[in-house]
């Protein structure tokens, strides 16, 4: 058997007990330990590493619905997405809408939101350092080059819109007791999850600034970004805008394109 | 600023002058730099530290205090398909700002098509294989401009159609690439138990001018209804038997620079310390012993 066709099988045998054969048992050691009691050594192995290293994304979504829940669905989801990177830091991404999809997660409608806040979060936290944009940066661009300015936002910045009060839900997953319940039809948010120097943050900001910012981030020109944010609210001001973000180091420095 | 990476790779520091070094793990981040421990190096796995933020940033601050070497879990060097190049271009980077005196990475594999299983699966040693292992060796060392150590792993399972012991398949791909060996001494211990090979024979074996380096670390036993297997776990202390094999080891190959390697279960850095400590008296015992005997 080739090499390629060997890993192959390998790889199916791990997600899939039956899929070890007798064509396929018959190049391995025979005596002793069976080999399907020796490739659970590797199963158990594949499946704890993946599954730890996409649970210890969701530590709120854990607290909602439970560890028992968590595993059950991470489980599943490991075994239909495995990794297609040799970085277990950057798995998991897709668990969000595989979550959207899980049929016990039905009646949850806020889950997947609140997957996409903890993904966000890791990858606000593993982003590239890059240079943040300096306010002396921008005071020394030309008055008549501002309309037709792009503006990126860093690596660690994301933004994320939800139905669902998620500064709220997050607010009673970190309390230390959680009291009652909590009334998820008390309106949508819109954050902004970054990382200025070294400690990952949320921000709840508002809807005309969060379409200013989401035109900036998909490489609009900062007059667009602002003509979109003033639709959505008529006192949107950009000046106060701009200001505040280049304090929060939301911006990335000009050049240094990688 | 900018550094020429061309210059700087021809400019690899020199090895640990106290053999024995430690992993540094996020849990010690803090401890290290307060208590700066009397180790000779620390090792860290380079995906890890792919993303900016807080690993790098405490990865920096032990640099300025301990030589560094770069032990990678996922080029995958095993497989049938060519090491990835945006990991590569990632692992130059650390190398590039991090300088470790070595680089190293599995005999295994763990990607099959686009599948990552993240484990160091176990390879066929024939011929076959050893083409494609020495193929991503190559492509490795050409990238990153410099010779990298592979380890001998541990494993469950063992293939009929091997047509070489372990040791001289490791001993081939490192004399076809030029790259150097990891051997690390508790994966022996577990092969011996798991695949009845004789540990000692192994030892022997393996080329010892190749060997830059050795690992040791706690396995755990695995019960099954036909028998047991030890599983190289990482979450406990080197068992007895393996400080007696790495004694035998160091007799053979010098004072090679040796790591703990604690991945599960982290302990205070205390106790990696002292497990180092208890490296480097057995490093130091062979030593005045080879001494007393010229």
């Amino acid at each position: 058997m080739r090499l390629n066709k060997i890993q192959e099988k390998f790889r199916n045998t791990i997600f899939d007990p039956d899929a070890l054969d007798k064509n396929f048992q018959s190049i391995f050691i025979s005596g002793g330990i069976s080999a399907a009691n020796r490739m659970k050594v590797y199963r158990n192995n594949v499946m704890t590493s993946l599954s730890q290293a996409v649970i210890a994304v969701y530590p709120l979504t854990e607290k909602l619905v439970g560890t028992d829940f968590l595993k059950g669905a991470v489980n599943k989801y490991v075994i239909s997405n495995p990794p297609d990177q040799g970085n277990l830091n950057f798995y998991g991404a897709t668990f969000a809408d595989f979550i959207a999809d899980y049929e016990p997660a039905k009646n949850l409608p806020y889950l997947p939101d609140m997957a996409r806040l903890e993904w966000a979060w890791e990858m606000a936290t593993l982003a590239d350092d890059d240079a943040p944009l300096r306010p002396e940066d921008l005071q020394e661009t030309p008055e008549s080059d501002l309309p037709d300015l792009r503006l990126r936002l860093r690596a660690c910045a994301h933004l994320l819109e939800s139905d669902y009060p998620l500064g709220k839900i997050v607010d009673f997953c970190r309390a230390e007791k959680q009291d009652g319940n909590l009334d998820i039809g008390t309106g949508g948010a819109h954050m902004m999850i970054y990382r200025p120097k070294l400690q990952t943050q949320m921000r709840k900001i508002s809807e005309s600034e969060f379409i200013f910012l989401r035109g900036l981030r998909d490489g609009n020109h900062l007059m667009a970004a602002t003509e979109w944010a003033s639709e959505a609210d008529e006192t949107f001001d950009l000046a106060a805008v701009l200001q505040k973000h280049l304090q929060m180091e939301t911006f990335k420095a000009f050049g240094g394109e990688k | 600023m900018m550094r020429d990476p061309e210059k700087d790779r021809n400019k690899i520091p020199a090895a640990p002058l106290r053999p024995a070094g430690i992993g540094l793990r996020g849990k010690h981040y803090e401890d290290i730099l307060e208590q700066n421990p009397h180790i000779g190096f620390i090792e860290v796995h380079p995906e890890n530290y792919f993303g900016g933020g807080r690993h790098r940033h405490y990865l920096g601050k032990a640099r300025e205090l301990y030589p560094l070497s770069l032990h990678a879990v996922g080029l995958s060097l095993g497989s049938d398909q060519p090491v990835d190049r945006d990991h590569l271009k990632k692992f130059r980077e650390l190398i590039d700002i991090y300088e470790p005196f070595q680089i190293s990475d599995h005999v295994s594999w763990s990607a099959s098509g686009n599948a990552h299983l993240h484990d160091l699966l176990p390879l066929p040693y024939t011929a076959e294989t050893l083409g494609r292992l020495c193929d991503n060796i190559e492509r490795t060392q050409e990238f990153f401009g410099r010779k990298i150590l592979i380890e001998n792993p541990s494993s469950y399972i063992a293939y009929a159609i091997d047509e070489m012991s372990e040791w001289e398949f490791i001993n081939e791909a490192a004399r076809r690439t030029g790259c150097h060996i990891l051997l690390d001494v508790n994966n022996i211990y577990v092969q011996s138990f798991n695949h009845g090979i004789d540990a000692r024979q192994y030892i022997d074996g393996i080329n010892a001018a190749k060997v830059r380096e050795i690992h040791l670390a706690g396995h755990t036993e695995r019960e099954f209804d036909d028998g047991k297997l030890l599983v190289d776990t990482h979450n406990r202390p080197v068992r007895p038997e393996v400080w007696d094999l790495y004694g035998y080891a160091v007799a053979r190959l010098g004072p090679v620079p040796t790591l703990i390697e604690w991945d599960g279960d982290i302990p205070d850095l205390s106790v990696l310390v002292g497990e180092s400590d208890r490296a480097q008296e057995i490093i130091d015992k062979v030593g005045t012993a080879a001494h007393a005997a010229e």
